[in-house]
This record gives C-alpha cells, structure tokens and sequence, in this order.
C-alpha cells in the first residue's frame, strides 16, 4: 500500500519533470500524458480494497465491492486528457508553421 | 493474507516508472510513440489490477489507439521541408540528388524549399533571416553526396531508407540543437 503510493508519486515527478525540462514540445505532451496516468493510479490506489471484486452486480458472493465512484471519475479523466492532447498537438503545428521548429530552445530565443 | 493482485501492483508500476524514463530519454519521437503506447497498455492492465475493468476498456481503446493514431497524424503534418544546397553548381551529382529529393518530396505531400549559398543575399532570405534548415547537402569529398539531418525527425528515417539503395550518397545524423558551422 505504502510503497504503490510512492510508486505512483516518484511517476507523477517523473512527468512533472519531463513536462519542464523536455526537448520539445511533444515531448512536453507525452510527459502530460505519463503524469495524467499518475493521477488516475493515485485515485485507484486510495478507493482499492482488499479482497474485494470489481463494483458489478452479481459478480462476486463477498458482497465486498470496490467503490465505483472515483472509477466513473476516471473515465471522465482520460477522455478529458486525449482532447487535451490533441489540442496541445494541434497547438504545435501552430508552433511549428510559424517558428519552423518544435524546440523549446530554439524559438524561446526568437521574437 | 495479501492477495497476488496487491502484490503484483507495486511491479507492474515501476514497468511504469521504467518506460517513462525511457520515454524521457529517447531522441526519437516515433520511438516515443511506440513506448507510449506499451505505457498506456501496461496502464490499463494496471487498472485491472485495481478492480476496475471499465476505465481499463476505456483506456485501452484511448490511450494505446487514439492517441498515437493522433500523434502520429499531427507529426506528418509538418509539412515545409527546407534544405540548403551546398554542392558546386553544375555538376552531375547535384542534378541526381534534387531529382531524389523532389522525388521524396512529391511522395509524402512536402513543400521543398531550396536554399542555395548564393541565395544568402537575396531579398527573400534578408526577411526570412533565421530560417530553420531541415537537410543540407554538401560533397566534401570527390563523388560522395552527404545529407545531414536531425535525428528527431521522422522525414530522415525515410529518407535514410531511400537513400541506402544508392551507394554515392551518405546519410549523416545529428542531434537537435547541436551546429555543424
């Protein structure tokens, strides 16, 4: 339990850290996505229960479930982050019509 | 007792952890699209691990077919491909290598721009100073052609493929950010 949550943590400052120092921009977007998936295993680790079976109707004899209401989050999550991503993507085509590159460096030094 | 799902959770995250570096560390960005999507696969196997097959549908259909599918799109779409033509003028091997390039150029819907070194002081180029240079060709040698390219890019990796059935032309790689001059 403990050591998942510091999984989790030392993946979301792994994307946190890759969103700022990144080469280029897509870069940048992919370490949104690595840490938007932190996010989400962060929300699963905090509502697992153990022993416990998915949260659908006569699945398991338990009656031990899972909540279901941090996964319905979720999914709102991940659909949420594609059209993010593919905005940001959008927005480096942008970028790269009018510097004519995708480095961070190259056209942070340009007017 | 601890279940086996709790148990393989902490391994299947540091997989995780383990293609997040990799994808940090790669210079490719098609590479890169390949190692997102095994993360978002592995992802989705890890939500089942926690109980929760819904999100894992969602995030199989998502994030390992979408979204590459989106990147990959939106990485072609850089379409102007500008290349400085430093080899001596009137030679037979320039007429070849421009032949190829428009070839290349035609095949994958690009725009190509030919920047000469006379070209320096033209109108054109005194407004547009700071150009960017995808490919440069130069001949140091007598009879071998060498294009230099970033390695980033995804046009060098076809162009290196088309280029390998010619044996007077050579491919030459560098990294973003670095200068040849």
């Amino acid at each position: 339990m403990k050591l998942s949550l510091l999984l989790i943590f030392l993946l979301f400052c792994i994307g946190f850290y890759g969103l700022c120092v990144g080469k280029t921009v897509i870069k940048s977007v992919f370490n949104l996505i690595i840490a938007q998936t932190a996010l989400l295993l962060l929300f699963f680790q905090l509502a697992y229960t153990p022993n416990a079976s998915p949260p659908i109707l006569d699945h398991g004899t338990t009656g031990l479930w899972v909540d279901p209401y941090p996964q319905a989050l979720m999914i709102t999550t991940i659909v949420i982050g594609a059209s993010i991503t593919s905005l940001a993507l959008m927005f480096s085509i942008k970028i790269y019509h009018h510097y004519g590159t995708l480095t961070w460096k190259k056209f942070m030094h340009k007017d | 007792m601890i279940p086996i799902e709790e148990m393989m959770i902490p391994i299947f995250i540091g997989i995780l952890i383990a293609l997040a570096i990799a994808i940090n560390l790669t210079n490719n960005h098609l590479t890169d699209v390949f190692l997102l999507s095994g993360f978002s696969l592995l992802a989705a196997f890890c939500y089942v691990l926690y109980q929760a097959p819904d999100v894992s549908l969602a995030e199989v259909a998502v994030g390992s077919a979408i979204l590459p599918l989106i990147v990959i799109i939106s990485i072609s779409k850089h379409r102007s491909f500008v290349v400085l033509n430093l080899l001596p003028q009137n030679c037979t091997m320039e007429l070849e290598a421009l032949t190829l390039l428009q070839e290349f150029c035609d095949r994958y819907r690009l725009q190509l721009v030919l920047v000469s070194d006379l070209a320096l002081d033209d109108v054109e180029f005194k407004v547009f100073r700071k150009r960017n240079i995808d490919l440069i060709i130069e001949s140091h040698e007598y009879d071998i052609c060498t294009f230099t390219g970033v390695t980033t890019s995804l046009m060098m990796n076809r162009l290196e493929s088309r280029i390998q059935s010619y044996d007077h032309f050579e491919m030459k790689e560098i990294k973003e950010g670095e200068f040849i001059v």
